[in-house]
């Protein structure tokens, strides 16, 4: 079932991003969002996630239902770890405290301690942590993996696997296609500013005999010479 | 709201701290006690700090619109008005206890002064003042009240344009119309303080409003546009500076 299907133009004063692109997106999916750097992957993440002024035609998920992580950190310079859990426990009705604490302890984080005074990967982890202890229905995360460690990214994945049920949608905007590649099961392809194309991971792999990052090199390749 | 107050709170907390520890040394120097032009000094000093920490709170509030501090309450259970009028009670709550500890320390420092050594004079000298409130009668213990309310309506006047100014531009109204829609809408909001501060004043006389503030007192239509004119420009000039630094430093998408 849909959850999404729409045709974008969107534009900042200078830039145009989308011009008449379609996008579906179906529910209870896992979709790879890709594209080379400034192809509009996370300003895409904005519009859906209702950042932006643009109005996406949402079916089966209400405003508040979306759980979006930015690539950066959100926070305010007096908060602890645990401050700013007990903040989105109290202000966000589907944020689970319980399930932020499990893992929090499993990604031996100390929630005392200082939010400004961590490390980049351990500041992505936490806004992870926060994105996915949503119980919401569409996850969008943008780029979770730079700095994080080998031993983080499988929690990382146990996560979206613990959390994944077949109302629940993710979108996960990444270049490092390979963490991810056998979790989703379609990929958004950004070729331009037209296009976005949707494909089966499944599909590219036994069609083309490809894998999804080999294929997406093979493609972009081949949109630069074009 | 009150989630949003206790969150807001506790952001400023250290700053509050630190000016109230300020105020209190302040109140511990030992000044030399002959010089008046200090004390009439310190009487401005509490004022522009004071209106200073509302101004500093409201461009912070409106910084954080284009900085992801705005996607703290983005999906959060609470509305976009809770939010707002969270956010703008804790700048009251903030100026305005701060404007009384220190009006109340500044006044126990003269009352001091006043019992031990400088009675009549010390009470002469410091009429022009408005936190001086010695020996004086109970109407004119309400100057902090009245200072507090004048903030008040700045900041309130200030957090609506801008509330009004982002709800025009996301309905894709070019800015310089929403100035101008934005300057009208405050004209409003002039007009009808003055008439709530007139129905106060009637209501309840011993409250004595007629100090609260010249440009809230003036009821002729020519006092109006004059006082609108002056009132409105400290505003319409900080949403100007506003409205530049976000078409410097931010984009916006300017399609729907």
């Amino acid at each position: 079932m849909e959850i999404i299907k729409d045709t974008i133009t969107f534009m900042y004063p200078n830039k145009l991003v989308f011009e008449n692109v379609e996008i579906k997106i179906n529910q209870g999916e896992i979709y790879l969002l890709i594209g080379r750097n400034g192809c509009g992957k996370s300003t895409l993440l904005r519009l859906l996630a209702k950042i932006e002024p643009y109005q996406f035609k949402l079916h089966l998920v209400n405003e508040k239902e979306i759980s979006y992580m930015p690539s950066d950190l959100v926070y305010y310079s007096y908060m602890k770890i645990i401050d700013l859990l007990k903040f989105y426990d109290d202000t966000h009705h589907n944020f689970s405290l319980d399930f932020a604490l499990k893992y929090l302890d499993e990604f031996k984080l100390n929630p005392k301690q200082k939010i400004k005074k961590l490390s980049m990967g351990e500041q992505k982890i936490l806004n992870y942590l926060i994105c996915l202890s949503k119980n919401a229905k569409l996850y969008l995360i943008d780029e979770p993996f730079p700095y994080v460690d080998l031993l983080n990214d499988e929690i990382f994945r146990n996560m979206i696997i613990n959390r994944y049920d077949e109302t629940k949608t993710f979108i996960i905007a990444t270049h490092q296609i390979n963490e991810f590649e056998k979790l989703a099961s379609y990929c958004l392809l950004i070729k331009d500013y037209k296009t976005i194309e949707c494909l089966s991971t499944d599909e590219i792999r036994s069609t083309v005999s490809l894998s999804v990052e080999d294929y997406f090199k093979e493609v972009m390749r081949y949109v630069k010479d074009d | 709201m009150l989630k949003t107050i206790k969150y807001e709170l506790r952001r400023f907390v250290n700053l509050y701290i630190i000016l109230l520890a300020g105020c209190l040394i302040f109140f511990l120097l030992d000044f030399n006690k002959h010089l008046l032009m200090l004390y009439q000094l310190h009487a401005s000093i509490i004022e522009i700090i004071t209106t200073g920490l509302a101004l500093y709170l409201i461009i912070i509030y409106i910084l954080d619109d284009y900085k992801n501090k705005k996607l703290l309450y983005q999906k959060a259970s609470l509305t976009k008005t809770q939010e707002f009028l969270g956010k703008l009670f804790t700048m009251i709550i903030l100026f305005g206890s701060y404007l009384f500890i220190m009006t109340f320390v500044y006044n126990l420092k003269l009352y001091i002064l006043y019992k031990h050594h400088y009675l009549e004079y010390l009470r002469l000298n410091l009429d022009h003042t408005y936190l001086a409130l010695i020996g004086r009668d109970f109407k004119e213990w309400l100057y902090p009240l009245h200072l507090c309310l004048k903030n008040t309506y700045i900041i309130v006047t200030l957090a609506l344009m801008y509330g009004i100014f982002t709800k025009l531009r996301e309905k894709r109204y070019d800015s310089y119309n929403c100035i101008v829609i934005c300057f009208l809408i405050s004209a409003i909001i002039y007009y009808l303080s003055n008439y709530l501060v007139k129905l106060l004043d009637e209501t309840l006389p011993f409250l004595d409003f007629s100090y609260i503030t010249p440009r809230l007192r003036a009821f002729g239509l020519e006092d109006y546009l004059v006082n609108i004119l002056s009132v409105n420009s400290l505003a319409v000039v900080l949403l100007s500076f506003i409205i530049m630094i976000k078409f410097i430093t931010k984009k916006r998408s300017d399609n729907q």
